[in-house]
């Protein structure tokens, strides 16, 4: 008996949780007219229904089913400064951040939407074991325990079936389609501001351009095919001149916002991508159909026939386009198959001509040579900007160092010096004792002066070249490294160093904040690009974004055009990969050539 | 070794070469050559095979690690040459491919400890018996990194003589800095040896040995 009471009460919750797929609908509904706040909680708090009933099955069946969701995201740190950061944001409340994470994170999961599926059918299911359960009992409790567990519970993920991602590729075309329509709109809005309104033309273009971006990322998540921004960087803030106004072309004036503005107006409406992306707009709604129009014809034509054929009976379905009406049940054998190869047919080059939607939207709203090349002039202005301050900062600092240690230090000993002189004659004791403390004192100044020779250039390097500085470095760090090596020779001597100072620093990271005790470093040198790689064993969650170390290293790599590629899950390992672009470094003064690949 | 040792000085700032000179004819060596460049260090090592040479790492042509290339390639054709390495800066990578061969005979400082005219001197004469002699900031490097595997098995107060050791001071010398008896320190490096697994030959090499080992675990 209790097994009947246990399935019913099963039923009841079944029941109650058409209200969470009641609510989730509702909160579906406004995340599409863009109130987004709504879903993810909303989900959440179906997921406690959910919970429960895997508790109640798996103490009333002894059939535990582990939950099937992703770990949770973390929450939210405060930094030092009181504020919050995620990525380049900084907030004053964790509540965004919070709520953005836990947003992926649901929407991310495929368990989500296996769980939807559960709470649309479970009522029904959970009715019928019910009833069962009145002349079957325990068996019925077990049948929907395996039901529960197979909705509810863990699923490896598996890869999709041929025919699958077809449908998916055709829905990844009906996508793009959608939101080369959504750009258009946008176009008639910049159109119309561009007849009446030009100061508010610059937030439409920015609005019209994060749709074009939404496809340009859209194309490359779904088929492959990378198209690249465009657009020329915004122009910088106003600066005043000596007399205090903004001046911009031949006018002054005395406030910021109106040169600002009519900067950012020059700005869209000088850059060629505005006008490029209007013609896309236009151009695209119209061409792209002609590549997934035949393939959702045919799609449709075979599924409403086979529809048609074997449930309600349409047998007039292949009149439509001229072949004679299957008026019989053998009639409908007959047919079946044209409808079957018609969804064939349709779904076969799909993937082809996904790619072919994206490359034609690449043509039209990828950047062209011109756009490029302002744009790489652009990043050169930037980056030579970043070295030159970086460059200064550093002469500064040893500008200080000197100044404040070893300058003071000599001041201090020729004053020693003078009172030795006047003592030697008259006190030979206290004499000796000053001179030993003199050369004390210099050998004290030796060894600061060595350590800011070792942090403008390290004696090794320049000796030895990037492979034994990094030996060094290693023997010299508190973690046990191992070092490999495949450089066939001395490097250009900036890239060393560059280099060099990379590999100490993520060296330095990995025993400072990532509590590791091992670390590999391989250096390796390809084709013209210098690639280290440092992994430790130690808790991750580098990040980038956030530590003034990394950052140094990717502003000193700017000045190579190298890059930083930092993986670092929470928990670990981390892995950093630095690459340099350089050459060999052919002079006569690199007596040594080390083809090696051995540890130290 | 030799009442009045044949000495060769390589180094190429001539201030440093000349006082070098002088502070050891003072102290009684034979300065049978006084070099500034990579090459003339290599024809005076060929010629006088001298009793003991004192080498600057970074000297012409290359103005690189030429002095030390040179002491290195003299060391591989005459095993045990002595040779005392003096350095602006001292590295333990340059310091492990000094003692490598595990002949002894080597000496690796700052060229700062020349200020302290009798330690340098004591550490020259060690260095021409065929002992060694290591910069304590190679060894406080050493010390201060967590010393693992071989050495984990050492007490502290193992490790301490040991890092003595590798400075290059006798037992006599380790006795009088720890404040404890010779017969103490002897007991020490015995156990030292056998915890390395160092067999017994002469008692030089065996503490070059443990120093290279002590090297090696960082």
């Amino acid at each position: 008996m209790t097994s009947v009471r246990r399935a019913w009460a099963l039923a009841g919750l079944a029941v109650v949780s058409w209200v969470d797929v009641l609510l989730e609908l509702i909160a579906f509904a406004l995340l599409c007219v863009g109130l987004v706040l709504f879903f993810s909680p909303a989900v959440e708090i179906a997921r406690v229904r959910s919970r429960r009933t895997r508790e109640l099955v798996g103490q009333w069946t002894g059939r535990d089913i582990p939950s099937p969701y992703r770990p949770e995201p973390p929450e939210p740190e405060r930094e030092r400064d009181g504020w919050y950061r995620d990525g380049t944001q900084l907030y004053r409340r964790a509540w965004w951040i919070r709520w953005n994470r836990r947003f992926t994170w649901i929407m991310e999961d495929p368990a989500t939407g296996r769980e939807f599926g559960w709470q649309l059918l479970n009522p029904l299911v959970a009715l019928g074991f019910a009833v069962f359960s009145l002349v079957a009992g325990p068996v019925a409790l077990r049948g929907y325990a395996r039901w529960t567990g197979y909705w509810l519970g863990p699923h490896a993920p598996r890869g999709k079936s041929w025919l699958g991602r077809r449908f998916e590729t055709l829905g990844h075309q009906l996508g793009l389609w959608a939101i080369s329509v959504a750009q258009l709109g946008l176009t008639v809005a910049q159109i119309i501001v561009l007849t009446g309104a030009v100061p508010v033309f610059p937030t439409v273009t920015r609005a019209s351009r994060a749709v074009a971006d939404t496809f340009r990322r859209e194309a490359e998540r779904w088929t492959g095919v990378r198209i690249a921004q465009p657009y020329v960087p915004p122009p910088a803030l106003p600066v005043p001149r000596g007399d205090g106004l903004y001046q911009f072309g031949k006018q002054l004036y005395e406030e910021p916002w109106w040169p600002m503005l009519r900067a950012r107006i020059h700005w869209v409406l000088y850059d060629r991508a505005t006008w490029r992306d209007m013609a896309a707009a236009v151009l695209l709604p119209v061409l792209t159909p002609v590549l997934w129009v035949p393939s959702a014809a045919l799609v449709f034509w075979g599924i409403y026939g086979l529809v048609a054929l074997w449930i309600t009976g349409a047998h007039s379905w292949f009149e439509m386009v001229g072949l004679p009406a299957a008026t019989s049940t053998g009639g409908a054998f007959a047919m079946t198959p044209v409808a079957l190869a018609a969804v064939f047919v349709g779904l076969l080059p799909t993937p082809w001509l996904a790619r072919w939607q994206a490359k034609l939207g690449r043509w039209l709203l990828g950047p062209t040579e011109a756009s490029r090349l302002a744009q790489r002039v652009h990043r050169l202005d930037q980056t030579r900007v970043e070295v030159n301050v970086a460059q200064a900062a550093e002469l500064r600092r040893i500008e200080r160092d000197l100044h404040d240690g070893i300058q003071s230090r000599l001041v201090a000993m020729g004053m020693k010096l003078g009172a030795l002189e006047a003592l030697i004659d008259h006190d030979p004791d206290k004499a000796k004792q000053l001179a030993a403390e003199l050369r004390e004192a210099s050998s004290e100044a030796l060894t600061e002066l060595r350590s800011l020779v070792r942090g403008i250039h390290p004696p090794v390097l320049s000796e030895r070249g990037l492979v034994d500085a990094v030996r060094a470095a290693a023997l010299d760090s508190p973690l046990k490294v191992e070092v490999t090596v495949s450089v066939p020779g001395r490097l250009e001597q900036p890239a060393e160093a560059c280099a060099y100072f990379a590999v100490c620093e993520l060296l330095g990271n990995a025993a400072k904040h990532g509590e590791a005790r091992r670390a590999t470093v391989v250096l390796e040198y390809l084709d013209g690009l210098l690639r280290a790689t440092v992994t430790d064993d130690g808790k991750g969650g580098a990040d980038a974004a956030r530590g003034t170390g990394l950052r140094g290293i990717e502003r000193r790599l700017s000045g190579f055009a190298g890059r930083l590629a930092l993986t670092s899950p929470p928990g670990g390992p981390t892995e950093a990969i630095v690459e340099v672009p350089c050459q060999l470094d052919p002079g006569p003064s690199s007596p040594k050539t080390s083809t090696s690949s051995e540890t130290v | 070794m030799p009442a009045r040792p044949r000495t060769v000085v390589a180094e190429d700032q001539y201030l440093l070469r000349d006082g070098l000179t002088h502070l050891l004819v003072a102290h009684g060596f034979d300065v049978v050559a006084a070099v500034g460049s990579g090459p003339e260090l290599a024809a005076a090592l060929w010629e006088h095979r001298p009793d003991v040479s004192i080498v600057d790492v970074r000297m012409p042509p290359t103005n690189t690690d030429e002095g030390l290339q040179v002491a290195l390639a003299a060391r591989r054709e005459t095993p045990g040459l002595p040779i005392l390495v003096l350095s602006q800066h001292v590295e333990q990578l340059y310091a492990r491919e000094l003692l490598a061969d595990g002949t002894g005979a080597v000496g690796y400082l700052l060229k700062d400890r020349v200020f302290n005219a009798e330690q340098f001197i004591d550490a020259v004469r060690r260095v021409a018996a065929g002992g060694t002699a290591m910069d304590p900031e190679v060894i406080a490097k050493l010390v201060a990194g967590n010393a693992s595997d071989p050495l984990a098995a050492l007490t502290p107060r193992e490790r301490e003589v040991l890092g003595l050791m590798a400075e290059g001071c006798s037992n006599a010398a380790i006795a009088s800095r720890l404040h404890f008896s010779e017969g103490a320190v002897g007991k020490h490096t015995a156990n030292i040896f056998a915890k390395l697994g160092i067999s017994a030959s002469d008692d030089t090499n065996r503490r070059v040995l443990a120093v290279l080992k002590f090297l090696g675990s960082s």
